[in-house]
């Protein structure tokens, strides 16, 4: 065995939750991972060529369907990019409902992450008490917005519906469900022996390789980047609030980068974005929600606009930023979408090296790329690679145990 | 700790350093929400010559946050491409992050960029994407082993963001519409003319 040594391991393509599933490729001695190759761009979709060929109105319900997470992030990202170009004017209570919205999208994203999480750890309990409490968040969005996922409330100049007194009771009650199940998520997630033992020291990113690979969200602020676009680069209702970006000494603990500081920066984020939902619905101006109803005055607007724009909103999963150009015809020149995942992806092979293969896919899953199911397994042997269905290899799981039984 | 720059200062500054390399700059102020307080973004043009000095001379402010290169085709017929360095300055600290974007016209004819993974190791995965949408030849990074954003089948010298001869063919474009109505659904309810 040893003159075959090292082994690569082709792990997917895997199915995040996000623009694509990614094929990852490990080369392994023993346990260890000595390094990783990955591969996404696994279903190219064409979305901002697609773009090209639209208008921005058209444009923002699409990109609510970039990612069926991040409902509100890339539509608010474009939304905020064409508004700078065309001089919009968002109302001030446009902006708090929009902020209400992204934070609602964090909580419900952070749990879904934390879900995954457990379930990568073995610990299938969490994880469905992880979904189970994340369908309050789903129910408020949906009270908001009338749907659980592609929410559709951003529009050009504001948003698409308000949020009224009467919806003010359910929300509030949501978030005091949150508020009372906050101290147990806590002790569930960061006092278990077992979840300490397998996160701390695993998976580790230094907040140098953090600042060399840019990386952005939750995963640069465990490693100790202070980084957040909310508190330091004030838009839409954030500029109003007190915050302070989550690093992992507010659990007390010194900051390390590894998988177990990521979990508790998530954590705590959702606490975050209780206070600031509760403070906006507190401090909501009054007047309209966006700038022009009619779509037709909107589009009329954007037609005659020309210039270039950066449209930023602080995602979930980081920062997500949307370039945009246009020259006074109806379809942009240039659309970019730099999605939160796309600064942080990269840093895999780093966090993956001198990793122990069971490791792996909390490692993965810690960046927050919604492992949600591995495909397939490939094992290359001397050049010739098997290609192995998940299926396939729990057929082999259960003819080895019917061997071992007889 | 680095003394913090306004963006105009920060914005002199390169023009110190650069000189006539600068051909334009501006400062966009937006202000939101009710006490409107103010982020700046910072749009620069260079010259192509100049964009790994110019990143150099924005590192000796402070380290930036690199979001992504972006670049588009400026039209079939317009023989440019441009470039965009979109870099961030102060992340981190609380409400004096500005955005930096060096843009650039870079020739199709000529397509070439330096490399900036030696002044930062993350760039090397928005290099890699300028070169399979753009067909932009980044000198200095590594061939990748593999593409990172487009199927690995992708034809070669095919760019999908460019709208030149080496753009999509429309043969690459599925039709849905030409595929046609099912047969065995009931009639549409109004009659085609």
């Amino acid at each position: 065995m040893a003159g075959k040594a090292p082994y690569i391991v082709p792990v997917g393509p895997i199915h995040p939750a996000l623009k694509e599933p990614v094929h990852i490729e490990l080369t392994v001695v023993g346990e260890e991972v000595i390094s990783a190759d990955f591969t996404p761009g696994q279903t190219h979709r064409g979305i901002e060529w697609m773009g090209l060929s639209r208008n921005p109105v058209q444009i923002v319900h699409l990109t609510d369907r970039i990612c069926g997470i991040c409902g509100v992030t890339h539509s608010l990202s474009f939304a905020r990019a064409v508004e700078q170009i065309a001089d919009i004017t968002v109302p001030e209570r446009g902006d708090y409902v929009r902020t209400i919205i992204a934070e609602f999208e964090r909580i419900q994203s952070h749990l879904l992450w934390a879900g995954v999480a457990a379930h990568e750890l073995g610990f299938d309990t969490l994880f469905y008490l992880a979904w189970r409490v994340r369908e309050e968040a789903m129910d408020a969005i949906e009270v908001i917005t009338g749907n659980r996922v592609n929410y559709d409330i951003i529009q050009i100049g504001g948003t698409r519906r308000d949020i009224t007194e009467d919806q003010h009771a359910k929300i509030r009650k949501c978030l005091n469900t949150y508020k009372d199940l906050f101290a147990k998520l806590k002790k569930l997630f960061l006092e278990d022996a077992v979840i300490k033992s397998r996160c701390v020291g695993t998976g580790l990113l230094s907040f140098e390789t953090a600042m060399a690979y840019s990386a952005v969200g939750p995963t640069s602020r465990a490693s100790g980047v202070t980084a957040d676009l909310r508190v330091d680069y004030p838009y839409c209702a954030y500029g109003d609030l007190d915050i302070k970006p989550v690093i992992p000494t507010i659990y007390g603990s010194d900051v390390n980068g590894d998988t177990y500081d990521r979990i508790v920066v998530r954590i705590f984020e959702i606490a975050q974005s209780i206070e600031i939902i509760e403070t906006c619905l507190d401090n909501m101006p009054q007047g309209p929600v966006i700038w022009e109803e009619k779509v037709a005055k909107i589009l009329s607007a954007c037609k005659k606009a020309s210039g270039e724009a950066v449209g930023r909103h602080e995602a979930p999963r980081g920062e997500a930023v949307h370039y945009v150009v246009m020259d006074g015809a109806e379809a942009p020149i240039a659309w970019k979408v730099k999605a939160s995942s796309y600064s942080n992806l990269h840093v895999w092979p780093i966090i993956l090296k001198g990793a122990q293969l069971a490791d792996i896919p909390v490692i993965v899953a810690s960046v927050d790329p919604c492992l949600s199911c591995t495909d397939r397994v490939a094992v290359t042997d001397n050049g010739s690679t098997k290609i192995f269905t998940k299926e396939q290899l729990a057929k082999m799981s259960y003819e080895k145990s019917r061997r071992m039984m007889q | 700790m680095d003394e913090i720059y306004t963006p105009a200062e920060v914005v002199e500054k390169l023009k110190a350093a650069l000189g006539d390399s600068i051909l334009d700059s501006a400062i966009r102020v937006r202000a939101e929400g009710v006490k409107k307080r103010e982020n700046s973004n910072i749009w620069i043009t260079i010259k192509r010559e100049a964009i790994h000095q110019a990143v150099e001379e924005l590192m000796k402010i402070r380290y930036p946050h690199l979001s992504c290169i972006s670049g588009y085709d400026k039209g079939a017929k317009d023989p440019n491409l441009r470039v965009q360095y979109i870099f961030s300055l102060y992340g981190g600290i609380e409400k004096t992050e500005c955005m930096v974007i060096i843009s650039f016209d870079l020739p199709k004819a000529d397509p070439h960029i330096p490399t900036i993974t030696d002044l930062m190791e993350g760039a090397a995965f928005t290099e890699q994407e300028k070169r399979e949408y753009l067909g932009i030849i980044v000198d200095g990074l590594p061939e990748a082993k593999h593409k990172f954003f487009l199927p690995q089948d992708f034809p070669k010298d095919v760019y999908p963001l460019r709208k030149d001869e080496k753009r999509i063919p429309d043969s690459m474009i599925k039709d849905l519409w030409a595929c046609g109505r099912p047969e065995n659904r009931p009639p549409a309810p109004l009659e085609d003319e």
